[in-house]
């Protein structure tokens, strides 16, 4: 009697319908959270008609969130230039001809690790800047200041971010190629006893018109992701300086998750 | 500040743009200056030849493949490409598809057909088009090498089957056995050899005896020449021509003795054509006999049979059986018999003295 008594009261004692109440709470807060980034970026679409009030403001973003970032998108394609011709003739050695290493630099830096790896430093820059840098605005209520003015937030400070990182990830990204390609010549001509004909030649051996599109395709929807994630956790984030922080973490793992799927997106849709 | 920053972005975005057409541009090979000339061949296929690969003449890059498309019939492939206006054509043009090296990357070559009279090229249905041929995939030689290795492999795996330690111990006693062979053989040229210088010896031995004996010939033609001139030998020339007269004389006389000798053969010569017209005919009635001749066969026979059945019966009547053997062997028939004639004899006679007595009685009708 009493051990009945003990296991109905642990029965009661324990919430059977937690499990159910975490995993409905889960999607709920995912669509939740998906309707939320829908309506900020349909908020977004809309707010591109105010071109009075983004316009003046893009330039400067684009200064900021582009060119300032030139030199760490560069200084990585150089090296990653450097790696990939040494990592091809130390693989190549004695079976292959040399002059592939040059198809193989050209050919990755376009098509893979001058977006990829762009935009993985970009998106750790920019994201975590504009992250940063609108969620202080939001925790100190400067973006309700704006609503309070009839501004459109969206419009002036999403949109000219967004244009700007769109339109500077792939010209970075082709500055980026252009060095990674450049850097790895200089090290097969210097280091592994290549002539500058074999490298082009290597170059142009598997070269297709199509891999500069894809390049750009990828890098663009590279830089919309970066600074779309960004300005959506920035826009959202609550409480004080810790809540600044998380959404600018969250911002570069999201940007940084976002990109590697988007690379293989694009190959499976565009390269198959 | 701020027309410096669109500056710095405006010169940023125009020198991405700038370096990405650039890029393009260089990475494709294709001439900065416009100006190229575009050539059209034929093909019955085209391998991996794909829109950009290489042209080349004489081994030096001149442009680059711009279009690959089938035929209207789709039994052919056109291949267009844009190559350096200052290119000389080849009277003979023609158009080579091969491999450019063994990972698969392939160029078009601009060639004279007199180069490659073992080639086909496939002839150009329409003006301008130059006719092209390709050489074998890398893969099919691949596949080539692939076969011939299957084979030495075979071949191989065979000899290895063959050549057991057993193989190996008789080709080594082989090898023995013709080490010996060789040794007894260069003992037997040896010994030959000795025999030989033997011979030799002997041959020269042999030459100095002719040698000798040529000169005692000589010295007894010597001899015979003295001889002669002595005169000993005239009076055995006149003998013989005695001799000599004497059987003219003989011989003249058998000339005569076998002067009737001719009329004899000539009439043995009549004789021997008689006969030989006799046997002429004989020939031909033996010729006319055959027919006959080839019936007597089953003639004889036949009679052969006939005799033996007489024979059979002559015998069984000598035995006494049958009527004819009882009419033979028994006397009383014998004597039954003679009186039987005897008395008809005596009727016949009868009847020839009285006829009436016996036909009077008879009518006809």
């Amino acid at each position: 009697m009493l051990a009945r008594r003990g296991v109905r009261s642990y029965l009661d004692r324990m919430n059977l319908s937690l499990p159910f109440a975490i995993v409905g709470g889960a999607i709920l807060g995912l669509l939740s959270s998906f309707g939320q980034f829908s309506r900020f970026v349909g908020d977004l679409i809309r707010a591109l008609t105010d071109v009075r009030t983004w316009g003046p403001l893009t330039v400067g973003q684009m200064r900021r969130l582009g060119v300032d970032s030139l030199p760490i998108a560069l200084f990585l394609s150089c090296f990653t230039g450097i790696v990939l011709a040494l990592q091809a003739s130390y693989t190549f050695t004695g079976a292959i001809p040399l002059y592939f290493v040059g198809a193989l630099v050209t050919k990755t830096m376009i098509l893979e690790l001058g977006p990829v790896l762009t935009g993985l430093a970009l998106s750790g820059r920019v994201g975590a800047n504009i992250a940063a840098e609108l969620g202080t605005m939001r925790v100190s209520e400067q973006i309700d200041a704006l609503e309070t003015m009839a501004y459109n937030p969206i419009a002036y400070l999403v949109v000219p971010r967004v244009l700007a990182g769109t339109i500077m990830v792939p010209l970075l990204v082709i500055f980026s190629n252009v060095l990674g390609i450049a850097s790895g010549w200089i090290t097969s001509m210097n280091v592994l006893d290549m002539t500058s004909a074999q490298f082009v030649r290597g170059s142009r051996l598997f070269y297709d018109s199509f891999d500069i599109v894809y390049c750009i395709i990828k890098s663009t929807s590279f830089g919309l992701t970066i600074t779309v994630l960004g300005c959506y956790q920035g826009f959202n984030t609550r409480g004080g300086a810790e809540g600044v922080g998380i959404a600018t973490t969250r911002a570069v793992v999201l940007a940084s998750m976002m990109i590697l799927v988007l690379d293989a997106f694009w190959a499976l849709v565009l390269l198959q | 500040m701020k027309w410096k920053n669109e500056a710095l972005v405006g010169l940023v975005v125009i020198a991405g743009i700038l370096t990405a057409l650039a890029g393009a541009v260089w990475l494709s090979g294709r001439s900065w200056s416009g100006e190229e000339r575009t050539i059209t061949a034929t093909f019955r296929g085209v391998g991996a030849l794909e829109v950009g690969n290489p042209v080349k003449v004489r081994g030096v890059n001149v442009g680059r493949v711009t279009d690959i498309r089938l035929s209207e019939r789709g039994d052919g492939v056109f291949v267009n490409m844009s190559v350096r206006p200052d290119i000389v054509m080849p009277s003979d043009a023609g158009v080579l598809l091969a491999s450019e090296s063994l990972f698969g990357d392939w160029m078009a070559q601009i060639v004279s057909r007199g180069q490659y009279p073992d080639l086909e090229f496939v002839a150009a249905q329409r003006g301008r088009v130059l006719p092209g041929a390709s050489l074998p995939d890398i893969s099919e030689l691949t596949a080539v090498a692939a076969r011939i290795s299957s084979d030495i492999e075979t071949l191989s795996a065979r000899i290895q089957l063959a050549f057991t330690e057993e193989t190996a111990l008789t080709i080594r006693q082989t090898l023995e056995n013709v080490g010996e062979v060789s040794d007894q053989l260069e003992g037997f040229i040896g010994q030959q050899t000795r025999t030989y210088d033997a011979v030799s010896r002997n041959v020269l031995g042999a030459t100095e005896n002719v040698r000798r004996t040529t000169e005692t010939a000589s010295l007894t033609a010597t001899d015979i020449r003295t001889t002669i001139n002595r005169g000993d030998v005239q009076a055995i020339l006149a003998n013989a021509r005695r001799a000599s007269a004497n059987l003219e004389t003989l011989s003249s006389q058998l000339s005569a003795s076998t002067g009737g000798i001719p009329g004899v053969i000539a009439r043995v010569d009549t004789t021997v054509a008689t006969f030989g017209a006799t046997a002429t005919a004989l020939n031909q009635t033996i010729s006319a006999l055959q027919p006959s001749l080839a019936e007597v066969g089953p003639t004889l026979v036949e009679a052969r049979r006939a005799m033996g059945t007489l024979s059979t019966a002559v015998g069984a009547i000598q035995q006494g059986n049958g009527t004819l053997g009882r009419l033979a062997t028994d006397p009383a028939l014998y004597e039954e018999m003679q009186r039987a004639i005897e008395t008809l004899r005596r009727l016949m006679a009868d009847i020839q003295q009285n006829p009436a007595k016996y036909i009077g009685q008879v009518q006809v009708f």
